[in-house]
């Protein structure tokens, strides 16, 4: 502050000093009020902008929690490899397996689904040699194919010079797998070869009959005639069926 | 360049690491200084201002207040410096205002007696101060351009000579120039003064 006693006369009296130290007073105020107002409105500033660093480095850091935890999510997440960038089985074995074997080590040839050889189940769940006929019950039914299977070997165990029995045999076998036992019964019937288990095959077409009391006699007499080649099988007829 | 500004922000106390460095920026209103000691007492100053039931808006009104008184103080060597925080002492004087406020308001929470320390504030000290400002604003007004211009930038603004002649503030040219005139203005202000003394008898 100026000394206010330069803008003083020379021959200044008590008035004009008191006058003089009231507008130093009053200038020094208002020098105050300036100065004050001025810092007022730096701190507003100040203020201001301190919120706005605050609230942006809040936001920053939101924005870069979050980019972390996208960050780490996706590299926890296994991503699976697009179809067309799947690398080659081949170049995946390692070179001394995919080197080429012997030729006795040569895996097996790969059969056709439709050549290869039935399996135990599939032989297992074989379908049956002759129609279900539907007016004979399940236990019948059952039975009737279980004794045409034993027919079948029958007619495989005959000789060679058997051949003219063997066409017989298999043409009212035939006839039984078809459900036709009227037909069965009429080549039956026809036969005049002595060797031919022609009772066997009756009641067989008896059975087809639904007629079971008929078929139990005559599977009666085979049980009892010794060493028939149907005995066992007559007697197990006879056990279902009773 | 705004929004480094904005980013920037330094700290206003960086320059004062001392309360004696503190002190001797606010002897000099270094302006600084005086938003440090503001910043420093803001947070006291909201919590008066709530603790008196005093509307929030009054916040700065009342920083300025004191920041007022506090530089009066610091000027005419009331306040001394004793190593403390120049603060601790505008936070004591923003209580006082804010009793004040309270007493305006015809809220006051506590009788003002029992706060002996207000005749610190020396109300007639600070009627006669006001009384000055306004008598000087008065003839300022009187004087007209351009000495009203000249004594401000000098007196109440705080620019030196050199700083008005090289801004071109004024139609002065030279800082001679420049200082015949304020002198000029400051004669015919004190004359003025001198005649409304005569007309008022104080």
């Amino acid at each position: 502050m100026e000394d206010f006693k330069q803008y003083l006369n020379e021959d200044a009296g008590e008035q004009e000093r008191k006058a003089a130290d009231q507008v130093a007073k009053g200038l020094n105020e208002l020098r105050f009020e300036n100065t004050v107002a001025t810092v007022a409105r730096q701190r507003h500033a100040w203020l201001q902008r301190s919120r706005w660093r605050r609230i942006t480095a809040g936001i920053a850091l939101v924005l870069i929690t979050v980019a972390g935890m996208l960050y780490f999510k996706k590299k926890n997440t296994a991503t699976p490899e697009p179809p067309g960038k799947t690398a080659p089985i081949e170049n995946v074995v390692p070179p001394s397996l995919s080197a080429p074997m012997p030729h006795d080590q040569a895996p097996v040839k790969q059969v056709p689904m439709a050549q290869r050889p039935l399996s135990t189940r599939e032989q297992a769940e074989k379908p049956l040699l002759r129609k279900t006929e539907p007016e004979l019950d399940a236990v019948t039914n059952a039975l009737i194919g279980k004794l045409l299977e034993l027919t079948i070997r029958k007619g495989a165990a005959f000789s060679a010079d058997q051949q003219a029995e063997k066409l017989q045999w298999d043409k009212i076998v035939k006839l039984l797998s078809q459900n036709k036992p009227a037909a069965a019964k009429a080549e039956i019937f026809k036969t005049d070869y002595n060797n031919l288990d022609t009772d066997w095959l009756l009641a067989l077409a008896l059975l087809e009959e639904n007629r079971p009391e008929a078929a139990l006699v005559i599977f009666g007499r085979i049980a009892n005639t010794r060493q028939h080649p149907f005995g066992e099988a007559a007697q197990m007829a006879i056990e279902t069926l009773q | 360049m705004r929004i480094k500004e904005w980013f920037s922000s330094p700290n206003p106390c960086k320059s004062f690491e001392t309360h004696e460095q503190l002190f001797l920026g606010l002897k000099a209103l270094d302006n600084a200084a005086i938003l440090c000691v503001q910043i420093k007492a803001l947070n006291a100053v909201r919590k008066l201002v709530g603790q008196f039931k005093l509307p929030l808006e009054q916040v700065d009104d009342i920083l300025n207040q004191s920041t007022l008184i506090f530089l009066r103080k610091i000027t005419d060597g009331s306040y001394q410096f004793q190593d403390h925080a120049p603060s601790t002492y505008l936070v004591e004087i923003a209580k006082r205002v804010a009793l004040m406020a309270t007493r305006t308001q015809k809220k006051a929470p506590e009788a003002l007696e029992n706060h002996q320390n207000l005749a610190d504030l020396d109300i007639d000290k600070n009627l006669e101060q006001r009384e000055a400002t306004e008598l000087v604003r008065q003839l300022l007004g009187q004087l007209g351009q351009p000495c009203d211009q000249v004594i401000r930038l000098h007196h109440i603004e705080g620019y030196s000579d050199e700083e008005v002649v090289r801004q071109k503030m004024t139609r002065y040219s030279t800082v001679n120039s420049l200082k015949m005139k304020r002198s000029d203005c400051m004669k015919k202000l004190i004359h003025l003064a001198q005649q409304w003394k005569i007309l008022n008898n104080t």
